[in-house]
Order: C-alpha cells, then structure tokens, then sequence
C-alpha cells in the first residue's frame, strides 16, 4: 500500500472505529469487524492494522489507568485521525466514481 | 472448557511486547469469550491458534505478518526441501532478530505508545460493554 493510500482490510478497521463511536479498544473492534462483515476476522490482524495505522499517523491510541478501586488494567483505546477521515472520504470518492455507469450491477448487488 | 488453549496462550505471552502483554492477553480473552459463545470452543481455540502464530510471526516482516498461517508454514516447507541450508540459516537469522528485537530500542514500541490521553473523550465507555456481554 503506498504512503497515502488504504488497504481494504485497513479501511474496514478505520470504519469499525468510527462506528463504535471512538475512542474503542481491540476487542470490541475485532467483535464489530466480524458482526459487520459477517466472517472471522483475525484479531491479530486488526492488533497488526492498528499498530501499522498508528505509527502512519492514521489512528491514535491512549491507555487508560484504571480508577482507584475499580481493579483491572488499563485498556487501550483507538481514535481515528482527522487525516483518515478524509482519506476514507477520498477513497469513497474514488469508488463510486468506478461504480458509476454501472447500473446493472448496482441493481444486482441490492 | 471456558479458556483459551494454554499452549496458545502461552505463545501469545510470548510473542508480545511485554509493556503491552497482559493488556492485549485480556482483548484476545476477550474475544475468545465471543468466539466461543457464537461458534463453539473448538472454533473458538482454532481462532485463537491463528491470532497466536500470526502475532508470533508478526515481529518478523509485514510478509509473514499479512500471510495466513496455512501459507506461511507451506512456504517454509517448500524452502526446506528446496534449499534446506539457507532455509536453516534463515531460521537462524530470525532466531537472532527475535532476540534483538526484543531488546532494541528501535522497535515499533515507542510509537504505539505515542498516544494522547487528553486528546480523547470519554475513554473506556466505548464498546467495553458490548465486548463484556
């Protein structure tokens, strides 16, 4: 995948975030994922994604300390950028400039 | 059975950064508890397998990183047989990095650690309970 560009599986990951309502953690993400896509989703995968979309600047993550007294460990969680939004914009500008002139298919495809 | 496999999570522990360990050890017990629920321990664990090698894997090249397991371990063997002492030093050679590269300060660590708390709203309210559920 080239500097500025999306990979599908990567674009799935960033939309997951934002449906969630950010900021998620890797579980919950994974779970959305695999709900919305209707097949496994490896969560090693989406923990690779997100690491990779981190150190792009795509995604920023935070790891909470837990309060005192509420027990556990901090959990990450994952925000995406001002950056992807508009990279999934141009992305979905792109797309549908290919579907368009395509009305058979689109009737196929609902 | 309401746990992931042992051997597997004990892979896991040890394939990941170790400021980050328990923290990603709880999202995939997370995520196994789910598994298991809609499609059964047995699928759950096989998942759970793959998330384990493909982690383990991960640290040495986004290749091997993208790969299924199944493809990974098909194209170790077709190297072995075809060149099986530059498929030995191969293994040597990420032997060595997995040793270094848990030690170097380079590693990608420092910029997934980068992130601003104060930068983020209501932090830990999403989705915890979905995944809980």
């Amino acid at each position: 995948m080239s500097k500025d560009g999306l990979g599908g599986f990567e674009q799935l990951v960033l939309l997951a975030l934002l449906r969630l309502g950010e900021p998620a953690h890797t579980a919950p993400l994974v779970i959305e994922i695999e709900e919305r896509s209707g097949r496994p989703v490896s969560a090693a995968k989406v923990y690779i994604a997100l690491r990779r979309l981190e150190q792009r600047g795509l995604v920023i993550s935070c790891k909470r300390e837990p309060e005192p007294g509420e027990g556990g460990r901090g959990r990450r969680s994952f925000k995406a950028t001002a950056r992807a939004v508009a990279l999934l914009r141009r992305n979905r500008r792109t797309l549908e400039r290919f579907w368009e002139g395509l009305k058979p298919l689109e009737d196929e495809a609902r | 059975m309401s746990r992931p496999p042992r051997l597997a999570r004990w892979w896991l522990a040890r394939s990941l950064r170790e400021d980050d360990r328990e923290e990603l050890l709880e999202e995939f017990d997370l995520v196994f508890a789910h598994r298991r629920r809609r499609l059964g321990w047995l699928r759950a664990a096989l998942g759970y397998w793959r998330d384990a090698l493909r982690i383990g894997l991960a640290d040495h090249g986004p290749a091997l990183a993208g790969a299924s397991v199944v493809g990974t371990l098909r194209a170790a063997a077709t190297g072995l047989a075809r060149a099986p002492l530059r498929s030995l030093g191969a293994v040597a050679t990420l032997g060595t990095s997995e040793s270094r590269s848990s030690r170097s300060p380079s590693a990608p660590r420092g910029a997934w650690r980068s992130g601003r708390c104060h930068s983020l709203s209501r932090i830990g309210s999403s989705g915890s309970d979905r995944a809980a559920a």
